[in-house]
């Protein structure tokens, strides 16, 4: 994802004052900005999240939820960890953190349907996807590299309900977001394309002696 | 003051008063000469052999025979031995107050002298008013990573919520005192004023153009080495309270990966600063580098053992250092198998940890306990670095919060890898298996089977390093754990072996060339 425009005048903020408390309202408008542009500034957000540890009176549940959210959206990487480590132990433990880690761990187990169940059943989840549009669709589209690096097809119904979406929405989904991941539909199965991880891998013999080396083996009298 | 003048009688002290007799009057010889040398070395001679000596030796010789139980004199009695400069006695009640502190006899208020002489110090050294100072690798690193401690066990202390009523006021006195923003403002002070990112940046730049006049210089040999190791300090900072990206991320104008690099020479230093940084792989699940550094870590160490290195003062702490990473490589064995490259390590790590690797197999509940305890084991202390609310009843952090939630987080990561050791091990004896068979082993449904596979693959999948010279370690490229593919096709399970890539080509030349070598000079003795 992008950096925000306003990356610049955050830098200096975040690499030499990430502990001085006065910098926390900047930081978290620079929050907002990524959820209202669809940017990703993950060393912010994270600046933020320690200045709460430094200073636990100023933490902002909201806040922390949020940058949350947009850290999962950059998956595989490892910026979610990194930020739940960081996270007061309190904001785990009450609602609606808790509900979002109950939800990341169906994820990372590929329990993809408990992972949808639960982030629709959260009440105050749901409000806050609902001002990142981005989320679901992102997820979505994890989720199917996950399952194409696993799987060379899949059938349809299950499928559809892994990706969380009604089986009639799964051919407009295979077309857009599933581009280069889903080679086609056949009948009731999903080919997925071939990539490093769901075929036979050719194996390259290399050979790597170099020829002085044998030589001087050999007893070459020229060597 | 009535600690420093410790053992002088009221008579004595009178007599110090009205100029009878000098105030270091019972400083032995050897002492008043040890301060006089040190003094010399570190601002006329600047010679680094002897300077080494006198920090590492004579200090340590002197201490055990004349100040076993009791402190090193105070910087004012000693200090016509160094011309009264100041700046040194700095540096000289660094050395002492570390000595008290190890000796344990520091009270809340040997905390607060210790924080005010670091401030004093470091405000020296960034005032940068003088620069005729020179320094060991040694005693740089030492004295940066005393204050790291001393921040840490000060934290542990006053979140302990035990205080009395009388250490809570003094504490409520003196808020600035191991406040984070200030340990964390002057470490990022002195890496600033020592210029060791730009000069970096430079050489990685221009390369061979290192002496040249347009290289950004520090302020002072001593300004450079503190510079350097309070890098060094700053990542084991942030390691300890939970940053584990950071840990990384400040070391990027350091060469990590270079076998030359300064830090290499100083084995308290390498040990410290590898071991930060395999916990932080661990943590950030990126377990090739994990596994990588803390096998480099085993390996020079057992080098350093066999050298005798390890019998030579100052090495106390490194035997019980190396069990604990020991413990993180049986961590990073169990949870990522794959990634553990060098035989002997693996040797080592599975010796040590048989009993708790033996209990692994048996899968479920003994899975986590024994991670859990693996790690508890060989994590550093995580500490919760924030100013406790001092009112009486109020919630505070309490003291563990920040440790206890990492074990939990590393628990929550280790459930998750609960049914793969049995999984890979069945996988390791098949070319191709039905999915039904499988989950019929496994004891586990169909659709358990399927989900596990898919996140089995996804945990393996990480950055890597790799300890190239040419990245910084907290970048990488896309790399794979498992030292096995797999997939499913028509309901079955396809496993794909790595083709072995034993390198036996190099082993048989370089044994025939020495070989050769042995018949030439054998054929070269005249019988």
């Amino acid at each position: 994802m992008e950096l925000p425009k306003d990356r610049e005048s955050i830098r200096a903020l975040v690499d030499d004052e990430y502990f001085d408390h006065r910098t926390i309202p900047a930081l978290e408008a620079h929050l907002m900005t990524q959820i209202q542009t669809n940017t990703y500034d993950f060393k912010a957000n994270k600046a933020l999240l320690k200045l709460y540890q430094y200073f636990p009176e100023m933490t902002h549940q909201p806040m922390v939820l949020r940058a949350c959210l947009i850290s999962l959206m950059n998956l595989p990487s490892s910026d979610y960890a990194a930020l739940v480590y960081l996270m007061p132990e309190r904001s785990m433990k009450s609602e609606p953190v808790s509900d979002l880690l109950r939800a990341v761990d169906c994820f990372e187990r590929a329990n993809f349907a408990d992972f949808w169940e639960s982030l629709s059943q959260s009440e105050t989840l749901s409000e806050y996807l609902t001002a990142i549009p981005d989320f679901k669709p992102k997820l979505r589209k994890m989720v199917l590299t996950m399952v194409a690096r696993t799987f060379q097809s899949a059938p349809r119904d299950e499928l559809a309900k892994i990706l969380g979406i009604e089986d009639g929405r799964l051919d407009d989904f295979a077309a857009k977001e599933g581009k280069g991941v889903v080679l086609k539909i056949e009948g009731d199965r999903v080919l997925f394309a071939k990539n490093e991880f769901n075929q036979i891998r050719t194996k390259k013999f290399k050979e790597n002696v170099d020829f002085e080396s044998v030589l001087k083996v050999l007893g070459n009298p020229l060597a | 003051a009535h600690r420093t003048m410790k053992g002088i009688n009221r008579n004595d002290m009178n007599r110090i008063g009205q100029g009878e007799i000098p105030i270091d009057f019972d400083v032995i010889r050897a002492v008043k000469d040890f301060v006089f040398d040190l003094h010399d070395s570190m601002r006329r001679s600047h010679i680094k052999d002897e300077m080494e000596v006198l920090y590492s030796q004579t200090f340590r010789k002197l201490s055990d025979d004349y100040y076993k139980n009791s402190a090193w004199p105070s910087a004012e009695v000693i200090s016509s031995q160094c011309d009264d400069d100041e700046i040194f006695l700095l540096f000289y009640s660094e050395m002492r107050m570390r000595h008290i502190n190890v000796s344990n006899m520091a009270d809340l208020n040997d905390r607060f002298d210790a924080w005010n002489n670091y401030c004093s110090l470091f405000d020296v050294i960034l005032s940068c008013k003088d620069t005729n100072f020179f320094i060991t690798s040694t005693w740089a690193f030492d004295i940066i990573n005393e204050f790291v401690y001393q921040f840490q066990s000060f934290c542990q202390y006053r979140t302990k919520g035990n205080l009395s009523d009388e250490e809570l006021q003094l504490l409520v006195n003196r808020q600035d005192a191991w406040a984070i923003q200030n340990v964390l403002g002057y470490l990022h002070g002195i890496i600033k004023v020592s210029k060791i990112r730009e000069i970096s940046e430079f050489e990685r730049s221009k390369g061979s153009a290192k002496g040249s006049n347009d290289c950004p210089k520090s302020p002072s040999q001593l300004h450079q080495m503190m510079g350097y190791y309070a890098i060094i300090g700053l990542s084991r900072l942030h390691c300890l309270t939970a940053d584990y990206y950071e840990c990384l991320n400040v070391l990027s104008p350091i060469e990590t990966a270079d076998r030359n690099s300064e830090f290499c020479n100083n084995m308290n230093a390498y040990v410290s600063l590898y071991r930060h940084m395999g916990v932080s792989f661990m943590m950030l699940r990126r377990y090739n580098d994990a596994a990588r550094v803390l096998s480099e870590i085993v390996v020079h160490a057992n080098r350093s053992i066999k050298s005798g290195l390890l019998q030579k003062p100052g090495m106390e702490q490194i035997p019980r250092q190396l069990e604990k990473i020991v413990s993180m490589v049986a961590v990073v064995l169990i949870l990522s198998p794959g990634s553990i490259l060098d035989d002997s390590v693996l040797q080592i790590a599975v010796e040590s940890n048989r009993e708790r690797i033996a209990m692994i197999v048996e899968g479920g509940e003994c899975f986590e306990k024994v991670l859990r305890d693996l790690f508890r084991s060989a994590s550093p202390k995580f500490i919760v670095c924030s100013m406790p609310t001092f009112a009486k009843g109020s919630d505070s952090v309490p003291s563990n919060s920040l440790y206890d939630q990492q074990v939990q987080l590393f628990c929550r990561e280790a459930r998750q890898h609960v049914c793969f050791p049995k999984l890979r091990s069945y996988m390791k004896l098949y070319a191709a298996i039905s999915v039904p068979k499988l989950s019929r082993f496994n004891e586990m449904k169909e659709t358990e089977l399927l989900a596990a596979l898919i996140s089995m693959k996804q945990k393996s999948t990480q950055i890597e390093w790799g300890m190239s010279g040419e990245k910084a370690p907290v970048e990488g490229s896309p790399a794979f754990g498992m030292d096995f593919n797999y997939f499913i096709e028509d309901g079955v399970i396809v496993i794909d072996e790595n083709a072995q890539k034993k390198r036996f080509e190099k082993y048989f030349i370089n044994q025939i060339k020495k070989c050769n070598d042995v018949t030439k000079q054998v054929k070269g003795l005249a019988i």
